[in-house]
């Protein structure tokens, strides 16, 4: 069975058809790629997957059950996690209590416990916090655990962002332009980082680009959009080579 | 100026066990002498604090005060403190870390029961203080921690006044007074968590900013309610409640709000609630149930509010409900940005300088709600997080645990 079956997914913004009969299969450990032009929808993919939108027609089903309609937190409990395109950290607070945050639904202790500091509690937070360390040793940004995650350069913040996201203990991870703001240094790091993820935590990636080096390159399968529609989907070189996909990004060829 | 700076570290280098011994030989001896020394300085009476309600009376009074107060206080604490210093070390060496804060706690209330104990006013602003400490920092928890804007702190503390007033005026049996005191309220605090809880459900239904519209409804209905309920006085107030609030019972109180909130900010739970202040969204999508995040964090702190309420009815012996309106609101709301936002010790420090300044400024009156607000607005134009905001005492807040306020230790 497929992980993620999405099948005519259509949004409307007051009567703007902002999606429209989007569809996609990603089985597990595949690494797929959603690109178009700013507008042609791909964020509000991810916030109707993730339960930010009600989306008006349409089905997504997580290993075959309907995830639509559930709140967001409960879909990300069930393992489908994301970054963010304008990083979300939450910025006043240190680097390693922003992991710490994403284990709340792996909270075992009663909120009595919580309130006395007894039982489980004590040791349950320890226990995160060994976590979120180890998580942050694996992609080098321990040494910035005690900092305020606003006091970051921005490529480590995108980094922690991946961390925080990897602490939910993911299936399936939506990356919102990851590379958004990097140089081709940055890039190159980051492809690695990617493939790195996938192999050791066994994940399913789905990421949204404008980075084609890295989308060209990593991506196994890629969906092309534009105004809403899905214009296009295959691998790297036969979407490089689609007439529409040209089209839609470098306008319409001029008849002579 | 280097002067200063000697003096500042040599102060600094006497333990705060040994200022806490100090002052607390202090209490005791003005116990013993504090009235002969007054009458030698040509005091009408013994001040009851610091000589400020004396000096308000006459400024006459302002010189023998602090007179009174350098050989009252500062002298003998500053000596035997200085005297118990090299003992400070070898007490604190046989104390196990477990034992420390108890030993601490038994000290200060101590220090406060001997040199208040004795004394009506003194009795009544120290557990005012009390009260106005578990009033902010249960606000801060919904204000500081979660970024949300309540402003009807009051109206929760006023269903605690009444609920647990009617319960021990009019339900218990009298003879019982101090032994069904804390039910009564606990009583009060559960009442207020459930008004809260009903307040909190259609509020946090939608986000944005509705938070502080409701509550400021609730806090109106909430009085507006009690003044047409004749049964319990309407607006004629309440009474009949035996004095039930003292040192020992605000002191307890206090310091049971302060640990009870301070281990659920630091617990997973409550690092979720700061989680929401910072960006909602990504809280959601870190599989943090923010609507009951924000629905507990909300019950837990009009419980509290509740606490304070009837604390508050039994301290005063007379309740009505224009005590709870949106003036009481305010002086919380002052109380909480003075200390600094998401502080616990920041709302203990705001909440003990309001009091203080209340008194010292009661002569002014009316004016004083001219004052106060000026003062608040200057300050947080110097220091915009208040006096500690997202700062913590270490010795509330261990060092490394301070930063789950998003906060440093100081």
């Amino acid at each position: 069975m497929a992980l993620l079956q999405i099948s005519d997914l259509t949004h409307y913004f007051g009567g703007l058809r902002a999606v429209h009969d989007f569809d996609l299969t990603l089985n597990q450990g595949e690494l797929i790629g959603l690109i178009g032009p700013n507008g042609a929808g791909k964020t509000t993919v991810f916030n109707l997957i993730t339960g930010i939108y009600r989306p008006s027609e349409g089905s997504i089903l997580l290993d075959g059950q309907s995830i639509i309609g559930l709140q967001p937190h409960r879909i990300a409990a069930q393992g489908v996690c994301r970054t963010f395109q304008t990083i979300r950290l939450f910025s006043n607070v240190s680097v390693l209590d922003n992991v710490k945050i994403a284990f709340y639904s792996q909270i075992q202790s009663t909120l009595l416990e919580s309130l006395l500091r007894a039982g489980r509690s004590v040791q349950e937070d320890r226990a995160f916090g060994a976590e979120a360390m180890r998580l942050l040793a694996l992609f080098g940004v321990d040494r910035y655990a005690h900092e305020l995650a606003r006091n970051l350069p921005y490529g480590e913040q995108r980094r922690v962002e991946i961390v925080r996201a990897l602490a939910t203990k993911p299936r399936l991870l939506l990356l919102d332009e990851p590379a958004a703001g990097m140089n081709p240094g940055e890039i190159d790091h980051l492809m690695d980082l990617i493939y790195y993820i996938r192999d050791q935590f066994k994940l399913t990636i789905f990421l949204i680009e404008h980075q084609m080096r890295l989308v060209m390159r990593t991506c196994e399968r890629i969906k092309v959009m534009d105004f809403g529609a899905t214009i296009a989907e295959g691998c790297p070189d036969e979407v490089r080579n689609d007439q529409r996909v040209l089209k839609a990004y470098l306008g319409e060829e001029v008849e002579a | 100026m280097a002067l200063a700076q000697k003096l500042k570290s040599h102060l600094a280098s006497i333990p705060p066990l040994a200022y806490i011994l100090g002052m607390l030989a202090a209490a005791v001896t003005e116990r013993l002498a504090g009235e002969p020394l007054a009458v030698l300085l040509g005091l009408p009476s013994m001040p009851s604090l610091f000589g400020i309600t004396l000096s308000q009376r006459s400024p006459l009074f302002l010189p023998a005060s602090v007179a009174y107060d350098a050989l009252m206080y500062v002298i003998p604490t500053y000596v035997v403190a200085r005297l118990a210093t090299p003992f400070v070390p070898r007490i604190l060496e046989r104390l196990t870390a477990g034992l420390l804060m108890p030993v601490y706690l038994l000290l200060v209330f101590a220090l406060l029961q001997t040199w208040g104990g004795y004394h009506e006013y003194r009795i009544l602003v120290l557990s005012l203080m009390g009260i106005n400490v578990i009033l902010a920092v249960s606000l801060n928890l919904v204000n500081g921690y979660m970024g949300e804007f309540s402003v009807g702190h009051a109206g929760f503390m006023g269903v605690g006044a009444y609920v647990a007033s009617i319960l021990t005026v009019l339900v218990f049996p009298r003879s019982l007074g101090q032994l069904t005191f804390p039910l009564a309220l606990l009583a009060g605090g559960v009442m207020a968590a459930l008004a809260g809880l009903l307040v909190a459900i259609p509020s946090f239904k939608i986000r944005g900013d509705y938070l502080a519209i409701i509550t400021l409804a609730v806090n109106y209905i909430i009085k507006n309610g009690i003044e047409n309920i004749e049964k319990i006085g309407g607006s004629r107030g309440f009474m009949g409640m035996a004095k039930l609030t003292n040192i020992p019972s605000a002191f307890m109180w206090s310091v049971l709000t302060l640990w009870l909130i301070r281990n659920f900010v630091l617990s997973p739970r409550g690092r979720a609630v700061v989680a929401i202040r910072e960006d909602e969204i990504a809280a959601e999508t870190m599989t943090v149930d923010t609507r009951y995040t924000k629905i507990l964090g909300f019950c837990t702190s009009s419980f509290f509010a509740g606490i304070a309420g009837g604390l508050f009815a039994h301290l005063l012996l007379y309740i009505n409900p224009s005590t709870f309106s949106l003036l009481k609101s305010t002086e919380v709301l002052v109380m909480v940005y003075l200390g600094g936002m998401a502080s616990i010790s920041g709302s203990l420090l705001g909440a003990v300088t309001f009091t203080l300044l209340l008194e010292l400024l009661r002569p002014l009156e009316v004016w004083k709600w001219v004052l106060i607000p000026l003062l608040l607005v200057g300050m947080l134009l110097r220091r915009h997080a208040g006096l500690m905001g997202f700062r913590e005492f270490s010795f509330l807040v261990p060092r490394e645990e301070a930063e789950s306020h998003g906060s440093a230790s100081d």
